[in-house]
């Protein structure tokens, strides 16, 4: 019964990784490329939106710590 | 070179859309696998960058569609899951190559390049672009069908402005990729030889009439890029009378 249940809580905490990947490759690719062009209005962009994707990784974060806090919440973890 | 992004993610996709355009390809975005499918047949990518999380058809599916349909198309998976079982079948469906996200964009761009150094081994011989066809093979150019001897040099360039299928390529670029000179040398070498071409395609059809004879456009304070002679011109720019004057 504990492997069953440590085997799902592995399973949701790699969703939860494959989650995050997609802001994080964002924001490293669009930092990457401000640094390349070097321009004020492409790094004032590269600002904003980056701002965007942590506010992504936030939100994903935030979803994982739930889960954890859900599963230790209800004794299962 | 044409690359087609299937991302579903909008700012990842547009973003990935920028940045290969900035290395100089011509790059198309869409966000599900249908839509790749059906832009894929309207004009085949030489290079497909793919999301495997897609809606409509997922990458997986978009995989085994292109199997056996589009042979010129190289394919670069983008995949979040680290599983061994799901990169082994990717590459037995067709992929080229696999990158686990998160990644750098210059990690991406250096698969990209690989990847088209390693498909233009094997490519089709022979570059057309509306009435200008090379032969890499034999070395030969025609125009309307009509041969055209060109130099070396000459050669070198149209194919660098063939590869480039009507986008415009800067006077630098053209010092880099054909001279191999550093683009901030001060040389007209690039008009010179451009005017070369221009009067060679011109000569191998002198009845053509007006306003074919332009198969290279001058993109205003930019550069140069072959124009469809078949189609109407929408503006000419007549290039001065030149002489040779190497600066370097």
């Amino acid at each position: 019964m504990t492997t069953l249940i440590r085997n799902e809580i592995l399973h949701e905490i790699e969703q939860d990784l494959h989650d995050l990947c997609q802001p994080l490759t964002s924001l490293q690719c669009r930092l990457e490329l401000a640094q390349m062009i070097g321009d004020p209005e492409s790094l004032k962009e590269a600002v904003a939106l980056g701002l965007e994707d942590t506010r992504r990784l936030f939100a994903g974060v935030a979803a994982m710590r739930e889960r954890l806090l859900h599963k230790d919440g209800n004794g299962e973890a | 070179m044409r690359v087609l992004v299937v991302e579903d993610d909008r700012a990842l996709g547009l973003f990935l859309q920028k940045g290969l355009r900035l290395e100089g390809h011509e790059v198309d975005w869409v966000g599900d696998g249908e839509a790749a499918l059906e832009q894929a047949a309207v004009n085949p990518p030489d290079l497909m960058v793919l999301d495997l999380g897609l809606p409509r058809r997922d990458g997986v599916e978009v995989l085994e569609a292109l199997r056996g349909r589009f042979a010129g198309t190289s394919v670069l998976v983008l995949t979040g899951r680290s599983e061994l079982e799901e990169r082994i079948k990717c590459l037995n469906l067709g992929a080229d190559d696999l990158l686990m996200k998160p990644f750098s964009f210059h990690e991406l761009t250096a698969r990209c390049r690989a990847l088209l150094r390693r498909a233009e081994k094997f490519a089709d011989p022979v570059l057309r672009f509306g009435t200008v066809e090379m032969n890499r093979m034999d070395r030969s150019v025609s125009h309307q069908g009509v041969a055209v001897e060109l130099t070396a040099k000459e050669f070198a360039l149209l194919e660098y402005l063939l590869r480039r299928r009507g986008n415009c390529c800067t006077r630098g670029e053209l010092l880099t990729e054909v001279w191999q000179m550093s683009p901030d040398t001060g040389t007209n070498v690039v008009d010179v030889y451009v005017n070369y071409l221009r009067k060679k395609l011109a000569a191998a059809v002198p009845d053509a009439g007006p306003g074919t004879d332009s198969v290279i456009e001058t993109v205003r304070g930019s550069g140069y890029r072959l124009r469809d002679a078949r189609k109407p011109v929408v503006s000419i720019h007549k290039p001065a009378p030149m002489q040779f004057a190497l600066g370097a």
